[in-house]
């Protein structure tokens, strides 16, 4: 089974960044899928690779794929699958209004939100492919969003099925008749939601393949932010395996920089005090822009390897 | 006769009735009421966007489609029409 990484943070502190860095390091040595579930992508501008109409899916090197998810075209995926199993069951009649309901859906925002979910968990579950898939995430809401939507959506799909074993007992008593409650369609798609979601959040909890990163940088909001983040991840049990502490200024003698440097240490010496039991790695901020930068910021957030 | 028996007789003529015509008391109905409402408020889950309350599951449940789309297009008339949910609810009431 593949390792997972996840890199989140605030927008603009380098989650993309130090992903790529990650993905870059492991395709040294490993076969490495690097994920951007950010619908704004940038993954690929990094890497420098034009793009391509209605392609989600790009081969850097022998050993790094990119995949930028595109929630519309998995949630049209999606949608279309069940268009054609109503064309099979359903009358002429229903389907027309059936289908009027599954195009409202496909346009709504949460879909899409849901649609990058299943392909995340998809890659989690089934791909065996990669030895390593780095997720970039989108900025830290998301990421938190996407921890707390395997516990929200266990609540209502265990509702849902309690309810449903109620309506075909209810059934069977008005009829007169025994079915079998694993002849019911509806309960058996419920029943394997509901595996699928414990599978996630099993997979999601277990530090042995899973590590979540925070990249955030040395400052008044970014420090806030993480802070928050972290303590949702500590209420659901998820360990955190690196907090980045990106873009560390260097000593100066132009007195703006230095100035700004002062500042930055203040706010260092209160992520080593409120972060003191977390893995730290400060990465300096480098001048240059280019993929050789990710060969260095790579080494030094996984000296390891 | 006394009062006492007339009473009595009266009762019984009235549980006669009741039993034999009351809708509401006939164990049948009441499993149909139940069966009903259970599915009234399964779909309501479900497809609650359309009533314009958005549930994280909504996009999962698309997939009951073709196994519901016929009780969904019931339901949804059932929902639009306001007086007969309101009718029907009221008449649930003791009075």
């Amino acid at each position: 089974m593949s390792k997972i990484i996840f890199v989140g943070g605030k927008g603009g502190v380098g989650k993309t960044t130090c992903a790529s860095s990650l993905a870059w390091k492991y395709s040294k040595k490993y076969k490495v899928l690097l994920v951007s579930t950010d619908p704004a992508h940038s993954t690929r501008d990094l890497f420098g690779i034009p793009p391509k109409k209605n392609e989600d899916f790009y081969t850097y090197s022998e050993n790094l794929d990119i995949l930028e998810i595109d929630g519309e075209k998995e949630s049209n995926i999606y949608i279309s699958r069940i268009k054609n199993q109503c064309c099979e069951m359903l009358s002429p009649v229903i389907l027309c209004e059936v289908e009027k309901q599954l195009d409202n859906a496909s346009i709504s925002p949460g879909a899409y939100e849901s649609a990058i979910f299943e392909k995340i968990s998809q890659l989690i579950l089934k791909n065996a492919e990669y030895d390593y898939i780095v997720f970039d995430t989108a900025p830290t809401g998301h990421t938190l969003r996407l921890i707390t939507f395997p516990t929200s959506m266990n609540t209502w799909m265990e509702s849902l099925i309690k309810k449903r074993k109620k309506i075909l007992m209810l059934k069977n008593m008005k009829f007169n008749k025994k079915n079998k409650f694993s002849d019911d369609g509806v309960l058996n798609i419920l029943e394997s939601r509901h595996n699928w979601i414990s599978d996630i959040s099993k997979v999601l909890m277990d530090p042995s393949r899973v590590s979540f990163n925070f990249v955030m940088n040395a400052e008044k909001l970014s420090f806030l932010e993480t802070k928050r983040a972290v303590k949702t991840l500590d209420e659901y049990g998820i360990n955190i395996d690196k907090i980045i502490i990106n873009r560390v200024l260097p000593d100066s003698s132009d007195p703006f920089w230095q100035g700004r440097k002062d500042k930055e240490k203040v706010f260092i010496d209160l992520i080593f005090e409120e972060f003191r039991e977390k893995n730290l790695t400060p990465i300096p901020y480098f001048l240059e822009e280019n993929t050789n930068i990710l060969e260095t910021i790579g080494n030094l957030i996984n000296k390891i390897l | 006769m006394n009062i006492k028996k007339k009473m009595e007789f009266i009762k019984n003529i009235r549980l006669f009735f009741q039993g034999a015509f009351n809708y509401k008391y006939l164990s049948t109905n009441k499993i149909d009421e139940a069966l009903t409402d259970e599915i009234d408020e399964f779909l309501f889950i479900c497809f609650s966007e359309n009533l314009g309350v958005e549930l994280p599951i909504n996009y999962y449940t698309l997939e009951l489609l073709p196994y519901l789309g016929e009780e969904l297009s019931l339901w949804e008339e059932k929902m639009i029409d306001r007086k007969s949910v309101w009718e029907e609810k009221v008449t649930e009431c003791p009075l």
